[in-house]
């Protein structure tokens, strides 16, 4: 990790401690995995948001009391096809959002399915949220709270009903995520294979301006 | 063009569509489709349609707030303004209309708004005007105005209620009453209400003779009785209240009356001096891409007549509104009202000026086209967009192409040449399927497949649809999406050793809007361009060849720009990270449309490797941005791409595709030419795996081509060739001209830094940077960690010779 001169902290302490976190976002196509990145990252809501193809990278800070989290979101394809790509992304992830659409009970399934597969395959301790996207839409919903709410208690996830379009949530659930991800390892620690790049190029990144509070 | 009269001109009409509310979406949570959208896509399909009696539709315009603008073919004169000489006229008429509505019919279009004002004369035939009213409004689902006018409708539509779908039989109803105002000479219900008027036209049902019926409520009998009985008893059959006994428009042409036209030649005084010459569909729409091409603009046009007023906001502000929401005291909303009213646009200026032009570019002669090519070539250098929009370059060139395109496929060669120059948008649909070389029997091979049946696959495809390039109007409207899902579909059915990934349907995106009243060309030229530039992309696993792709991508990178790969290695920013959606779309999911049109202009004339040189390109355009970003900046750069110049994109990677050896791109799973298979004999397996070219940072080049460059005197002037063997094996035997640098006193890991510039060899190295550097060795490791370390010192166009140095003499002594 090298100290090249002075990277502003954004909480302007030198104590600050910096974290950061690598993140994947899985869930069934069109349930607005791209659109809950969009607007965590960028405050923007597009109606039309494209599909993605292969995986989509961003990154956004979040400031926690004294700690500065840094996630490295990857935002997958939800085609069932570019599953066998899903292990490449989520291999040394310490969270992940499986999101479902509430309108749909199919992607609720395959909801489940991603927490079982994150379960059994991913490191034992990732931090696994469950967001139940689309909840603008409450006259056309097919998943209830509850429902969604009892599975995600069971399984030990975060759960929270998101709107990518009206912003509900969605700042909410990835600062629960940062607050849940244990802030003793901080960058360079982990010694996964994704930290090391993060931590090189971390000292000359810009500071985030959308900074949460 | 022929040198005659052409006294004509399209004519514009507008209105406006049902507004929706904008909180309101559909099933899978998008919006609606906005009406006039709709509308757009249903008009396309009366763009395809041609009749002698009808008049064609030209195109059809979206503005702000719902309106929408139809232009389409319009001249002569209205039927309500012509006077008859006689029957036969009457009867000439009757069977014009008739041969219209049967050919509409027969396309499940009825015009349902039939009247005086939308049958005109154009000597010497007649021709119906705004049949398609109907049809594209969905039935008039999308609209708050009724369409047509209540005195012809059949009591059949006025009994059926506003949304059901009105068969043809109506039509027939109104020619009914149309040529009972002209043999009777008087309109009726002319003065009338709306109430008596829908009481008198139900008060016809349970009436055999309706047209006695009308005579008498006319006070006209006594011309009724003179009127021969055949032309009585038509119009009867044309008025039979029950649509089931109303003959059809094609029954009717077969009626013995109408015979009687063929023997009497119609008597025309208006004859010959004022004839219009027909044109047919492709003439006139190519009238009007150069009356837009000359500035014209339909909605200055609309506005210069007053059709479209433009209102202070503050007018449509309600006098009183309730609290509950009611408003009351506002001026009547525009989309209530239809205005009948034409405004004309005319073209006759434009002829003028094509035919001053010297007769060479309006009767290209292609095996003179020298003088065409050095009279344009000064207009060829000149930035796209500005050759896109002159009148004259376009007229000149689509002049050209389209003699080129009715001597295919002998002039292939020619198609090729001239589209390297520029292509014009206009024929750009019609231009791509022959670069692309799509079957002639392409109609009936889409026909053959079956695009209904439900598959797995559905799923995807239909929420994929709504979220690919619906910026654009054709692709978002409704008919659009019914096309692009039949492509798709047809394209998974055909392919069933492949299937659909993501990225499938942005491919298709330019084909269908561009062939968007030819579904079957689209997928022709989906499925060529597919197995050309993307063989094998679509294999259930595809991880080897795009792992392939993007190592060659990489060995790309580091021939051309070592610093770049040096950099971009040192961060972490592989191309996995980024190019997949650029070469599995082949950059059509990363443009907007107007974008890809230009770049796959060129890209399709380009071998199968080409798209690699133009992803190349790409990212030199960001070249000064990613040198001093980190990763994090760079991910951030590409999840939201800088506007990329698209032109120099191309000019750009021309130029590297030209001073690149061939080999070096060269891929396992690419589909090569017959001509070129030997030129990379022995970069396949077992000899080179794909893991071989994904662990090697710089590429290999063929022997067969290395043989190429050393026998040729310019190429070898360009070539330096560098032997890492030890240098007894060297002095035993070498290429003559070859540079023997022993690998063993460098430090292979570092770059070359001042402590090496003392060693000879390698000041010759420097001194030949920007050579194509060839390393021969005899050992695949140590050439790969020589080339590595040439490139991290910053050489460019480092490859290696495949195989080492023993493949020289495999087919006997060494070049």
């Amino acid at each position: 990790m090298a100290n090249k001169a002075g990277p502003q902290r954004p909480n302007g302490t030198a104590q600050a401690k910096i974290c950061q976190f690598k993140l994947v976002l899985l869930g069934e196509s069109a349930v607005g995995k791209s659109s809950l990145v969009l607007r965590f990252v960028k405050g923007q809501f597009h109606e039309y948001q494209e599909s993605t193809i292969g995986a989509a990278f961003l990154t956004q800070t979040v400031c926690l009391d004294d700690t500065t989290v840094k996630f490295e979101i990857w935002d997958t394809a939800g085609q069932e096809r570019y599953h066998s790509l899903a292990p490449m992304y989520y291999r040394g992830a310490q969270a992940a959002i499986v999101v479902y659409d509430v309108t749909n009970q199919d992607t609720f399934g395959r909801a489940k399915t991603w927490v079982k597969e994150l379960q059994r395959q991913a490191s034992p301790n990732i931090v696994i949220a469950l967001a139940g996207n689309k909840a603008d839409l409450a006259n056309k919903r097919c998943v209830e709270y509850e429902e969604a709410q009892a599975y995600a208690e069971e399984n030990g996830l975060l759960f929270m009903e998101t709107s990518a379009k009206t912003g509900t949530n969605v700042n909410e659930i990835f600062l629960a995520i940062a607050k849940k991800l244990p802030k003793s390892e901080t960058i360079g620690g982990s010694g996964s294979g994704q930290g090391r790049r993060l931590v090189e190029s971390d000292t000359t990144a810009k500071t985030s301006t959308s900074c949460c509070k | 063009m022929e040198d005659k009269q052409l006294n004509r001109y399209y004519g514009c009409l507008t209105f406006v569509a049902k507004q929706r509310s904008h909180d309101l979406c559909g099933s899978n949570g998008l919006p609606l489709t906005p009406n006039s959208i709709k509308i757009l896509g249903r008009a396309q399909f009366l763009k395809t349609l041609e009749h002698p009696n009808l008049f064609t539709y030209i195109d059809v315009l979206r503005g702000k707030h719902e309106r929408t603008v139809i232009v389409s073919e319009q001249y002569g004169t209205p039927l309500s303004e012509f006077t008859f000489e006689n029957i036969i006229e009457i009867l000439g008429l009757a069977k014009d209309v008739l041969k219209a509505l049967s050919y509409l019919h027969s396309k499940d279009i009825t015009h349902r708004s039939l009247s005086k004002k939308n049958i005109f004369f154009t000597n010497p035939q007649w021709k119906v005007f705004n049949y398609g009213l109907y049809y594209m409004t969905g039935n008039g689902t999308d609209v708050l105005f009724p369409i047509g006018d209540i005195k012809y409708f059949a009591p059949d539509v006025i009994l059926q209620g506003p949304h059901e779908k009105t068969s043809g039989k109506a039509d027939i109803w109104s020619l009914g009453i149309i040529l009972a105002e002209i043999l009777l000479d008087c309109d009726i219900f002319s003065n009338e209400s709306l109430s008596t008027c829908i009481k008198d036209c139900l008060s016809f049902i349970d009436i055999n003779d309706v047209f006695y019926d009308i005579a008498k409520k006319c006070n006209k009998c006594d011309i009724l009785k003179k009127l021969p009985y055949e032309i009585i008893l038509l119009v009867n059959k044309m008025l039979k209240t029950n649509p089931i006994d109303r003959p059809s428009a094609r029954e009717l042409l077969k009626e013995d009356i109408f015979a009687l036209l063929t023997f009497e030649k119609v008597n025309n005084k208006k004859n010959q001096s004022s004839a219009y010459l027909p044109l047919d569909r492709n003439l006139l729409l190519e009238l009007y891409h150069y009356w837009q091409l000359a500035g014209g603009d339909v909605y200055q046009e609309l506005k210069k007549e007053g059709l479209i007023r433009t209102k202070p906001a503050v007018l449509s502000i309600p006098n009183l509104l309730l609290l509950e929401g009611t408003t009351f005291g506002q001026t009547v909303n525009d989309a209530r009202i239809f205005e009948e009213q034409l405004i004309f646009l005319t073209i006759n200026h434009l002829i003028e000026r094509f035919r001053k032009l010297p007769k060479i570019y309006r009767y290209p002669d292609l095996n003179n086209s020298f003088i065409i090519s050095k009279e344009t070539s000064e207009m060829a250098s000149l930035p796209l967009a500005i050759k896109e929009r002159d009148i004259d370059y376009q007229f000149k060139r689509i002049q050209l192409f389209k003699k080129i395109l009715k001597f295919l496929p002998s002039e292939h060669n020619k198609i090729l040449r001239e589209s390297r120059q520029d292509i014009p948008p206009f024929l750009r649909a019609i231009i791509w399927s022959k670069i692309l070389e799509i079957d002639n029997d392409y109609l009936y091979q889409y026909t053959c497949i079956d695009k209904e049946t439900p598959m797995p696959t559905d799923r995807q495809i239909e929420v994929d649809i709504p979220r690919c390039h619906q910026y654009n109007e054709l692709l978002s409207s409704s008919a659009g999406h019914t096309k692009f899902k039949r492509i798709l579909k047809a394209w998974v059915k055909r392919h069933p050793e492949y299937v659909y990934w993501q990225g499938l349907d942005s491919l298709c995106a330019p084909f269908l809007y561009l062939n968007f009243n030819n579904e079957a060309r689209a997928y022709s030229c989906l499925k060529k361009f597919i197995d050309k530039y993307l063989h094998n992309f679509f294999l259930r696993d595809n991880s080897a060849v795009i792992k392939e792709y993007l190592a060659k991508f990489k060995h790309l990178i580091a021939f051309l720009d070592p610093l770049l790969a040096t950099h971009l290695l040192k961060i972490g920013f592989s191309p996995e990270l980024f190019a997949i959606p650029w070469f599995l779309t082949m950059f059509s999911h990363v443009f907007p449309i107007q974008k890809i049109l230009n770049l796959w202009d060129s890209l399709l004339l380009g071998s199968a490797s080409y798209p690699l040189f133009i992803g190349y390109s790409v990212l030199q355009q960001l070249r000064s941005v990613l040198l001093e970003s980190g990763f994090n900046e760079c991910i951030l750069l590409f999840s939201d791409l800088p506007e990329i110049d698209i032109e120099k994109c191309v000019k750009d990677s021309m130029l590297f595709y030209e001073s690149t050896p061939r080999s070096v791109t060269y891929r396992q799973n690419e589909v090569v030419d017959k001509n070129e298979k030997a030129l990379f004999d022995g970069l396949d397996p077992p000899a080179v795996t794909i893991d071989i070219i994904t662990n090697e940072c710089c590429p290999r080049i063929s022997n067969a081509e290395l043989k190429v460059m050393v026998q040729n005197p310019i190429l070898k002037t360009k070539l330096l060739i560098v032997d890492i063997r030890h240098p007894t094996l060297y002095n035993e035997s070498n290429i003559p001209g070859s540079l023997n640098i022993h690998t063993v006193d460098l430090k292979l890991e570092k770059h070359i830094d001042n402590s090496l510039m003392h060693k000879s060899e390698l000041s010759v190295l420097y001194n030949n940077k920007g050579k194509i550097i060839t390393v021969i060795g005899d050992n695949d490791k140590k050439t790969s960690e020589f080339c590595s370390f040439l490139l991290k010192s910053g050489f460019p166009k480092v490859c290696s010779l495949n195989g080492g140095f023993r493949t020289l003499y495999m087919n006997g002594r060494p070049f």
